[in-house]
């Protein structure tokens, strides 16, 4: 059953059972790697980008691949895979996290990926990263000797603050909106691809909100804090949402593709600079995936 | 789980898979950070607004930012003439601004242009308060224009990825690793080597492995033994390289070439196959990750040298051309009929879309996943009936006897619709 390398005084792979003692495993070994589903780590090792001085596999850890109800909140284990995560029972929790999982890829890749690997590898395409975000999510993360802290997921994704040494990814705290929440994506091919762009778009009504979270076009998910706001002051949300006028929804799209992919700076002569055709594409793609969430949402 | 470190221009695309920046466009952030954005703000600033009058039966909402909560009542921002483009909209827009002074360019108000203007036009983007920007990845570092601070102030220049401290700090190698690329000991991604499984396959088997037996195994080629358990038999594998994926184990190791090693990145499915019961790319999987789960091959599908039903299937239906994708296509179809006895012909299509096929198409695997479905059906209801304890005894591994390619048996799928999402 565990993996003994017969000569070694550390283990090379081992295969912790709970979340404790993954995070003694990693004190004990620094440079050991983490693995959850794999399939981000595995890309890079089958590419030969990365040699793992050792693994730690984190699917034996049972407290972690489930979920539960939190006073408003549910509790995510970071091992919930995509495919957990897009059944029908989830989607009616977490609608926007679902309808990422299930875009995220082919079943062979859902069935082994995680909400916690997405989060930790932070690829710039991960399709749960914007939804994360635009839900303002709470990371708990493992320490060791049993320490957890918090962490907003904005703060991890945009760099300010890190996992720490010999720390995991234990725990997402999602709130439970009760209000619609859409997932778009924009991507090469039919079927589960990579996205070129993303938006994830959630209501708050309890706080009259709507956040938006752009993916995919930049290393870490973007929020149009402006165009959320603005757009948010224009809801009827004791009435009827859906009554905002089109052309609202349409400016909201080009606000966040504004926001999100901005025009450069002018030159120096003072001569504004056109922008690529792939990023005018890019920013169009933007701006028709916002709209469209957000006629989804209000709809 | 990836190791990026931020290269010298902050945050650099991963090379996760086949991913290119230069391919798509790509917003690249500056690498200077600017503490008092938002986590995650996006970096433009200049958009106006068109003005948006609000209907009348909707009213507004607070535009306050600090107390968002709030509900304020329709005619404290709704002027008189609500059908103009004036005082409604210009408290509506000048919310984001002063919501976020980070600059006096952003902070100043710009008449909102004319209604006819349309909401898409570039002009309305005052160009100068979005600054300089990294386009498409084309152009390298991010030049700000100056020396004058960006606008959009990112403090989140360093890659997005967990900063892990678990990074394989590699020694230098140590004479003996049989791999070339070992002689390239880079801090944190090595240069693309060849592939692992040609490193590997130089200190594999056991015969030779003896003899070396270096013991002080150093962090460059670190080894496992583990025992696999594949198709219901324990299949030890004794120092094999942890970085080997299991489908690399399972063909050269073990010899069981079934699963097909096609784009080493999950893409492709043809290297699918069941561990614990989920249906998984082998070539993403660490094989010593999956030491005492029940790993199960298109080989195993077989039960005493007879195909099973859905490789007979596949068969029959044509569904096989060059083959290559074949034995990945059989653990979907598996998978898929374990868990939705009677998909549809876009449930099927949607499972099998991680399967890609070069030559022949899907046609011939949804034909034969409709075939079998309604052949396992026949069979069950052939069960039921007769008061045999057979239908009970119904397992996955037990192909069902009903008569091969009988395709004209029942062809109304609704009565067992409920079947499936389980």
């Amino acid at each position: 059953m565990t993996t003994h390398a017969p000569q070694a005084t550390t283990q090379a792979a081992v295969l912790p059972g709970s979340l404790d003692e993954a995070v003694a495993a990693l004190a004990a070994m620094p440079a050991a790697v983490p693995v959850a589903g794999g399939t981000d780590l595995m890309a890079q090792v089958n590419a030969g980008g990365l040699r793992p001085a050792a693994l730690i596999g984190l699917g034996r850890i049972s407290e972690i691949r489930g979920w539960q109800y939190q006073d408003g909140n549910a509790l995510l284990g970071a091992g919930l895979t995509h495919a957990r995560i897009g059944r029908p029972d989830f989607a009616a929790l977490i609608p926007g996290l679902a309808a990422a999982a299930r875009a995220a890829g082919p079943p062979q890749i859902r069935n082994a990926a995680t909400l916690g690997g997405n989060i930790a590898s932070g690829a710039p395409a991960g399709d749960t990263l914007p939804v994360l975000a635009a839900l303002e999510a709470t990371l708990i993360i493992a320490g060791p000797g049993g320490a957890r802290r918090e962490v907003p997921v904005s703060h991890l994704l945009a760099g300010m603050e890190m996992l720490a040494p010999g720390e995991l990814i234990g725990f997402v705290r999602v709130p439970l909106l009760h209000a619609p929440q859409v997932f778009l994506k924009a991507t090469g091919r039919t079927g589960p691809g990579r996205a070129m762009a993303s938006v994830a778009l959630v209501l708050d009504p309890a706080r009259r909100g709507v956040r938006c979270a752009v993916g995919a076009i930049a290393p870490m998910p973007l929020r149009p804090l402006e165009a959320e706001q603005w757009v948010a002051s224009l809801i009827d949300w004791d009435g009827n949402r859906g009554a905002l006028v089109p052309e609202a929804v349409h400016a909201f799209g080009e606000y966040v593709a504004a926001a999100c992919v901005p025009d450069p700076d002018p030159a120096p002569d003072g001569t504004q600079q056109q922008l690529p055709p792939a990023v005018l594409h890019l920013r169009r793609t933007v701006a028709v995936l916002a709209r469209r969430a957000l006629g989804r949402a209000l709809s | 789980m990836t190791n990026e470190y931020p290269g010298p221009d902050g945050w650099e695309p991963v090379p996760q898979g086949e991913y290119d920046s230069d391919a798509t466009a790509f917003v690249q952030l500056p690498p200077e950070g600017f503490p008092d954005a938002a986590p995650l703000e996006a970096p433009g600033h200049g958009y106006v607004p068109p003005p948006i009058t609000v209907s009348p039966a909707t009213g507004a909402a607070a535009t306050d930012p600090a107390a968002t909560g709030v509900w304020v009542l329709p005619e404290n921002l709704v002027g008189p003439g609500a059908g103009a483009s004036g005082g409604g909209v210009e408290s509506v827009a000048a919310d984001p601004v002063e919501q976020a002074p980070h600059h006096g360019q952003t902070g100043q108000w710009s008449v909102p242009l004319a209604e006819g203007e349309l909401p898409d036009e570039s002009g309305e983007f005052t160009a100068s308060v979005v600054a300089g920007q990294q386009w498409g990845g084309h152009t390298p570092p991010a030049t700000l224009p100056g020396g004058a601070a960006a606008p959009w102030a990112q403090p989140e220049v360093q890659e997005p990825s967990v900063d892990r401290p678990e990074q394989p700090t590699e020694p230098a190698p140590q004479g003996s690793a049989p791999d070339p690329a070992a002689s390239r000991p880079s801090a944190g991604l090595e240069l693309p080597d060849p592939a692992p499984e040609v490193e590997a396959d130089g200190a594999p088997e056991e015969p030779e492995d003896e003899a070396p037996a270096h013991p002080p195994l150093h962090d460059n080629h670190p080894l496992a033994s583990y025992v696999l358990r594949v198709n219901g038999a324990d299949r030890p594998v004794t120092d094999a390289w942890i970085g080997e994926s299991l489908l690399y184990v399972l063909r050269e190791r073990l010899g069981l070439a079934g699963a097909k090693d096609g784009c080493s990145q999950g893409e492709c499915g043809a290297c699918n196959v069941q561990v614990d019961g989920r249906l998984v790319a082998s070539c993403l999987v660490p094989a010593a990750t999956t030491a005492g789960s029940e790993v199960r091959t298109v080989e195993g599908l077989a039960t005493d040298g007879r195909p099973s039903d859905v490789q007979r299937a596949l068969a029959g239906c044509g569904a096989v051309q060059c083959g290559f994708c074949v034995p990945g296509m059989a653990m979907t179809a598996h998978d898929l009929l374990e868990g939705n006895p009677n998909p549809t012909a876009l449930e099927t299509r949607q499972a099998l879309c991680g399967n890609l096929c070069r030559c022949s198409g899907y046609r011939g695997v949804v034909d034969a996943v409709r075939q079998v479905a309604d052949e396992r059906r026949a069979a069950a209801d052939a069960a039921t009936e007769a008061p045999s304890a057979e239908g009970g005894a119904e397992e996955r591994l037990i192909p069902r006897q009903a008569g091969p390619l009988a395709t004209e048996g029942i062809q109304n799928p609704q009565d067992f619709q409920d079947g499936g999402q389980a």
